[in-house]
């Protein structure tokens, strides 16, 4: 029953133009995952006297055209054997970012892997990004740039080049992935009626009571979900 | 009357779950003494052994609550009120419709005891959401005096609701509780080298942080507040996130996080884990659980 409660909430805010997005990090162990949020949330790689605790929950604020956005990044654990976790994290998720290492075949591999699990799951309704990392070691490079961006296009993702360690390609990536959520979301906010952000969910049991006459919100309040 | 109804349950556990009741005193070994839990539990126990009879004695508590069986939970629920009052007064007009939407809805649910669980649940979540709106939409009250205002919302209704939505007995949640206790219990052999987790507890520093994280979630039992059940789990992975910046001198990873959370988990065994899981998913207020950092921790757990 929550779930698509939330999922509906996750969207945009009815009125202000203030969004909040929930993007989740999947990718093998090595890929650089980790590197990647703590560049563009703290812009730090590799410091020895980075004071961050822990790169598994990152958020950052964004103002784009206007509009402000709040991203939370959720980190998942890359242990092959956690990978039946892998709905619980990206349950309600407005972006995917799926890593892997130019150097690493077996990591695009596992990017393929999710990204058709999360078509299954999600269907369309998520934005997904396909992030080959650590584009300093083009020259051990193993994942063909055109297989790769090809395989993106047929799957209705886009593509990236990042380096953590250079600090290329991530502001793009995240900047990029932010104005595609925003048009899904504005576009769902349409197909919904312009109602509320909650306008979906049918309420049952306790009806709040009023003893003054109700101000109506402009959107329509009772579309069907 | 509190001993008498000790004693019947002891009784009826006797004769009527006698295999049953060795697992169960294990599982009350690992709970603190709290009385008002432990009242709580006898009383499950008995209410349990003959449904029939624990109906109409919830109606008998409904109608004229008696003071000595709740006594404490009574004196914390009376701070809460007060507190809540006293906040409220601070938000004028705004307040006083909260008050006075809280009261009907605890009216409302005293009346819907015969629902399912996640009906319950439903009416809950749709509470807080109506309160939410109707500041923000009705009274224009800023979206950061929401929030406040909604924790505190969720503090007094729920510390109202307690009793009757925590492990309720018409869910099987205390049966896969015992299931859980029981498995973790059988894992005992589990090292943290099988689990790769990066912490090394020779480090003194780090088997603090260790035991710190084992209290924090042991703790969530001991809370009434879906919020402050959740901030126990923010409080021990704060401790974990600590204890493996120590050993590896770098922020943690989820790679890093989650086998250790599994760990301190199986260390911990904490009571109630399942219900205490559900009762935040039922009946914490979704604008917390789903986007914020709690939400990342409570979804590991």
């Amino acid at each position: 029953g929550g779930g698509a409660r939330m999922a509906a909430g996750a969207g945009a805010a009815a009125g202000g133009r203030s969004f909040s997005f929930k993007v989740v990090l999947l990718g093998e162990g090595c890929v650089g995952k980790t590197s990647l949020v703590l560049r563009y949330c703290e812009n730090k790689f590799n410091d020895k006297h980075i004071t961050t605790l822990q790169a598994s929950f990152l958020t950052k604020k964004l103002n784009i055209g206007g509009k402000r956005v709040n991203l939370a990044i959720w980190d998942t654990a890359g242990q092959e054997r956690f990978h039946a976790l892998g709905p619980i994290y990206y349950r309600d998720s407005n972006g995917a970012i799926l890593v892997y290492d130019i150097t690493d075949e077996d990591s695009f591999q596992k990017v393929k892997n999710w990204v058709k699990e999360l078509r299954k799951m999600l269907g369309n309704e998520i934005c997904l990004c396909i992030v080959g990392n650590k584009i300093d070691l083009e020259k051990e490079r193993h994942v063909s740039v055109q297989e790769a961006e090809m395989y993106a296009e047929s799957v209705g993702a886009k593509h990236y080049h990042t380096s953590a360690k250079q600090n290329k390609g991530i502001e793009e990536l995240f900047l990029d992935l932010c104005k595609r959520m925003i048009e899904t979301a504005q576009v769902d906010e349409r197909a919904r009626g312009n109602g509320s952000s909650q306008s979906g969910i049918t309420r049952r049991g306790v009806q709040i009571i009023d003893d003054e006459p109700q101000v109506q919100s402009s959107g329509g309040c009772c579309s069907s979900g | 009357r509190l001993q008498r109804e000790e004693e019947e349950a002891y009784a009826s556990s006797q004769s009527t779950q006698g295999a049953q009741s060795l697992t169960f005193s294990k599982f009350e070994e690992k709970k603190t003494n709290e009385k008002t839990r432990k009242v709580t539990t006898v009383k499950k126990f008995f209410t349990a052994s003959s449904r029939a009879g624990a109906k109409k004695a919830e109606i008998q508590e409904a109608k004229a609550p008696s003071p000595s069986i709740h006594r404490q939970a009574s004196i914390e629920t009376d701070r809460v009120s007060k507190e809540f009052i006293e906040f409220i007064r601070t938000y004028q007009k705004p307040g006083q419709d909260i008050y006075k939407q809280c009261k009907l809805f605890l009216d409302t649910m005293s009346h819907k005891r015969d629902l399912s669980i996640e009906e319950q649940s439903e009416c809950a979540q749709d509470f807080y959401q109506n309160v939410a709106d109707r500041l923000q939409t009705r009274w224009k009250v800023p979206p950061e005096k929401v929030e406040k205002a909604m924790d505190e919302v969720e503090k007094y209704i729920m510390t109202r609701q307690y009793k009757y939505v925590f492990c309720p007995e018409t869910t099987d949640d205390e049966k896969k509780d015992l299931a859980v206790q029981k498995r973790i219990r059988a894992l005992h052999w589990v090292t943290p080298q099988m689990l790769c987790v990066p912490v090394s507890e020779e480090i003194p520093e780090v088997s603090d942080m260790v035991v710190k994280a084992i209290t924090d979630i042991i703790e969530m039992d001991s809370k009434r507040v879906p919020r402050d059940k959740l901030a126990c789990i923010t409080k021990c992975s704060k401790h974990i996130f600590n204890a493996i910046k120590i050993t590896k001198n770098e922020p943690a990873s989820a790679d890093d996080f989650l086998p250790t959370l599994i760990y301190i988990v199986l260390k911990g065994n904490p009571p109630r884990l399942q219900s205490n899981i559900q009762y935040i998913t039922r009946f914490c207020n979704p604008s917390r659980l789903m986007t914020g950092e709690d939400g990342y921790y409570f979804t590991n757990l």
